[in-house]
């Protein structure tokens, strides 16, 4: 049965079970000696089982607004997620435990007025994009009595893509997979980096004329290059690329990406996007994850 | 976090059982004393065989309560073994766990120490103790997120506490509170420090414990002089000592419809001699439990459910004694050797006998010319002690004349017997009532008058009249503090300062808690229930009340749902940011917005909803009720 996401539930936690039973006892204790004091205990137990329980209630109610972000996560890797929440939404410091259906073990976050992000761990053995798994977020604030939680549904997507492999050169990879005729993607004449395709205009060079795609039935496609000489790496992926191809390409994504260097990612040898910065990253991401999903 | 722990357990433990001293014989105080000294040792040397040592602690502690009490029921066995228990958990804290252990152990130890202890002043103890349980519960779940928030977690209980105590109190006054009497460990046993029988220099034993027996209150006004609140009678004389004996007479059968005079509230007693004052004519009780009339104008309750008794009291008019034909049998009977000196005083004034009230104003005058009143008249051993108080030493206390006095009447032909019981009380003007402690025990004798009515005679009102004017309290008090050039009015007086009203006010606080809460029990819930049943209109108000309740809820909500909505979203502002209701009032919906708007998402929400229902019109009803729960709930929750 699954429960709905927009209620909050309340249980004792083992503690609190204990607790009642020592209540329980207290209250034979009371109705046994008759004793005024017994009773003054019970009742002063009881009171504060009560509170704590709306108090307990009332804290994961408050946690309503949570901002998710598509999350990027690396095949067979622990990755740590984080869910901000807002600052007006806790009484006060407290620990929240998260847990999705993607995670390994549960995490507990300190909620303090300098931090309201939650966090949880994701893990997938799977390439691929899915969506965000339901969050289950937990607490035993404050005396550890009661144990309140609820459902957190949201609309992000999880991007799986391969396992980095490292240590491999790309160049070589290249080789290995297309043999020592692979076309370079370089302007030979002017050395210029290929920037994009472009229609066929009667005045354009021959030279420049992509007859690779004219083979491909794509029609006359003109080349464009970049005016000068340029430092940009053209990380090419196709739909048949196996998952230790992808695993390089990703690691050399990521190698590029904190070095700053400008990448031009092409899939199927058409130019997915170019640039160094993260959306260019994840964009890349997105097509490696997308791709490795196929590929397995 | 387990270095803190054993801190703080520790310290409070400690303090705990400082309270509980008296309660705890020595050598459970001794174990107690080498645990805690092993702890700390352990806890700065690491030394791992110390730990090995719970085992024997525990089997000392079972040992010390088997050699001490023989057995494991009780309350005094339970609060050693859960002082023994706490201590050894704090050999190992270690996690979160060990912890929640302790604090579950910690209050059955709370509880086992509450049952030894009745007096007012324990329950703040008690609470306390409790507070600081629940604090640790909420240093444990705070102490990763904060680092010590001790004064912290005491704001925070103290508000639960707050917050919880309309549940205590409901609880309190809904709960029917009994007992199963014998269940489990449990024994009823009758408090009053009277045994049945009287040797001179037994009361002065009972009145050095200062201890409540019970709580009056009165629904006429009675002197003090006048308060001799009768529990037993001695009928058996034993040349200076006297015994219980069967009544030649029979008891009283008149009734009484009127309102009652006297309201006693009871406060250890269960089942035993139930005081009366000497003209009480009626008494039914008020608690759970028989009532028996005994002979002579006596009561006894037998409590069902160990509850403590409470009864009410009618004052009669002096009707003479139903005698039997075989009284002056018990009446008469003396137990004095024929050459004693007061057989010779008998002889001396013949022409007293069988003359009550004369003999009563001779004895008066007797004991008053050259006798002394004092609570350690020491102890009268010779062959002859009745001849040694009344020729010789003629120093005593109530026991001594009651019983020497008791012994003339009836050697000059004048039907006598010993009354036991309490004479006066404090008063407390604060709540106005009585309380009546061991310290008022008193005897005094009854002989029968002309007119065949019997007839209190106290010697010690001659005696030491003070005693009797300005009641037991005051007058041992002025006495053991010996001041020689004040008088008593004066020491009295100056005793009525701000520390005597406190004191009034606390006992007020003690009674009215112990009636109201502690004592309280199923009848008095149905009295109450009946009382208002009993009021003329109080069935037609009790059946229709919900409905004119809800009629005039409904009533509210219709004509005046514009005023609520417009007070409840001012109270909902109120609880995020202080406005004063002026102020709001000249506010539009949009300012009260920018107002709100970084405090909460959802008032924000609330004040557009009512907004709109303010300005269209034909809003659905649901709209209109869904408005008042998200107010509340805003309310509650936030």
């Amino acid at each position: 049965m699954k429960l709905s996401s927009n209620k909050t539930y309340i249980l004792p936690s083992l503690f609190g079970l204990g607790m009642i039973a020592v209540t329980f006892l207290v209250f034979i204790i009371a109705i046994t000696f008759g004793h005024p004091f017994s009773y003054f205990i019970t009742f002063f137990l009881v009171s504060i089982i009560v509170v704590c329980a709306f108090s307990t209630n009332s804290a994961i109610t408050k946690l309503k607004t949570f901002h998710f972000h598509d999350t990027f996560l690396e095949c067979d890797n622990e990755e740590m997620v984080y869910v901000s929440i807002s600052n007006r939404e806790f009484n006060g410091p407290m620990s929240v435990h998260a847990i999705s259906d993607m995670s390994v073990s549960e995490r507990i976050t300190f909620i303090t007025k300098n931090n309201s992000k939650l966090r949880f761990s994701l893990k997938s053995d799977h390439c691929g994009i899915s969506k965000l798994s339901r969050l289950k977020i937990y607490t035993k604030y404050p005396l550890g009595i009661f144990k309140a939680w609820k459902y957190v549904d949201s609309n992000k997507k999880v991007i799986v893509y391969p396992k980095r492999v490292k240590g491999k050169n790309i160049q070589q990879e290249f080789n290995f997979r297309n043999g020592v005729d692979q076309e370079s993607s370089y302007n030979i004449e002017t050395k210029d980096e290929f920037l994009e395709h472009r229609k066929f205009r009667d005045t354009d060079s021959w030279k420049h004329i992509d007859w690779k795609a004219f083979a491909r039935g794509r029609g006359l496609l003109t080349k464009n290059f970049s005016g000068q000489e340029s430092s940009a790496l053209t990380l090419e992926v196709d739909r048949n690329d196996d998952l230790t191809y992808l695993g390089v390409i990703t690691d050399e994504l990521f190698r590029c990406y904190s070095s700053s260097i400008e990448t031009i990612f092409l899939v199927n040898g058409d130019v997915l996007s170019r640039g160094t910065n993260k959306n260019h990253l994840y964009k890349c991401l997105r097509a490696l994850a997308s791709l490795g999903a196929k590929s397995e | 976090m387990s270095k803190l722990f054993t801190k703080i357990s520790l310290i409070f433990y400690i303090l705990l059982t400082i309270f509980f001293i008296p309660y705890f014989s020595l050598s459970s105080l001794s174990l107690f004393s080498i645990i805690i000294v092993t702890i700390v040792s352990f806890r700065l040397t690491k030394a791992r065989f110390l730990s090995l040592l719970r085992f024997p602690y525990l089997i000392a502690c079972v040992l010390i309560i088997y050699s001490e009490y023989g057995s494991w029921r009780g309350f005094e066995p339970a609060s050693i073994l859960f002082s023994t228990l706490v201590l050894l958990k704090m050999f190992e804290l270690n996690t979160k766990r060990d912890i929640y252990s302790l604090i579950l152990i910690q209050f059955l130890h709370i509880t086992s120490l509450s049952l030894l202890v009745e007096d007012f002043y324990y329950l703040f103890i008690i609470f306390m103790s409790l507070i600081v349980c629940f604090c640790n519960l909420y240093l444990v779940q705070q102490i990763s997120v904060e680092r010590l928030v001790f004064k912290k977690s005491i704001t925070r209980i103290l508000k639960f506490a707050l917050y919880g105590s309309p549940i205590v109190i409901l609880l309190f006054l809904s709960f029917p509170r009994f007992n199963f009497g014998g269940f489990l460990f449990s024994s009823s046993k009758a408090t009053t420090g009277f045994s049945e029988e009287l040797s001179p220099g037994d009361i002065a034993e009972i009145i050095k414990d200062p201890s409540v027996v019970f709580h009056v209150n009165f629904t006429k006004r009675i002197q003090r002089f006048d308060m001799y609140w009768r529990g037993q009678i001695l009928a058996k004389n034993d040349l200076f000592s006297w015994e219980k004996s069967k009544l030649p007479e029979k008891r009283y059968t008149e009734k009484i419809f009127k309102k009652f005079d006297y309201f006693v509230t009871y406060d250890t007693l269960t089942s035993g001699p139930l005081f009366t004052l000497e003209k009480t004519r009626k008494v039914v009780l008020s608690s759970m439990g028989s009532l028996i009339n005994l002979k002579g104008n006596l009561y006894r309750s037998n409590s069902i459910r160990n509850k403590k008794s409470r009864y009410k009291g009618w004052l009669g008019p002096e009707l003479p004694a139903k005698l039997l034909d075989n009284y002056e049998e018990v009446y008469l009977q003396t137990n004095v050797p024929i050459d004693s000196e007061v057989i010779k005083y008998r002889n001396k004034h013949r022409s007293l006998i069988n003359k009550p009230t004369e003999v009563a104003l001779h004895l008066k005058d007797f004991f008053m010319k050259s006798f002394k009143y004092s609570t350690t008249p020491g102890v009268y051993n010779s062959a002859n002690p009745l001849d040694e108080f009344l020729f010789r030493r003629k120093v005593g206390f109530c026991g001594h004349y009651a019983s020497a006095s008791a012994t003339l009447f009836r050697l000059f032909g004048v039907p006598s017997r010993v009354v036991l019981g309490y004479q006066g009380g404090i008063f407390n003007k604060v709540g106005n009532f009585y309380v009546v402690t061991e310290k008022d025990a008193h005897s005094w004798v009854e002989y029968l008058a002309e007119d065949g009515v019997w007839t209190r005679f106290d010697a010690v009102s001659v005696v030491s009249p003070a005693r009797i004017a300005f009641g037991a309290d005051a007058f041992f008090e002025f006495e053991k503090l010996g001041l020689r050039d004040t008088s008593i009015e004066d020491f009295v007086s100056s005793r009525s300062g701000i520390f005597g009203e406190l004191r009034q006010y606390i006992q007020n606080i003690y009674y009215q808690a112990g009636t109201l809460f502690f004592n309280y029990d199923l009848e008095t819930q149905r009295n109450l229930f009946k009382k208002f049943i009993s009021f003329k209109y109080g069935q037609w108000v009790l059946f229709y009340m919900p409905y004119l309740l809800l009629g005039f809820l409904l009533f509210l909500a219709i004509t005046g749902r514009e005023k609520i909505k417009s007070l409840l979203v001012f109270i909902c502002i109120n609880k995020y940011r202080s406005l004063k209701w002026l102020k709001y009032r000249t506010l539009t919906e949009p300012q009260l917005i920018d107002l709100i708007k970084d405090s909460s998402t959802s008032l924000v929400d609330l004040i557009l909803m009512y907004q709109r229902l303010r300005y269209s019109r034909n809003e659905s009803a649901f709209k209109e009720l869904s408005f008042f729960f998200k107010a509340f709930k805003i309310l509650v929750y936030g």
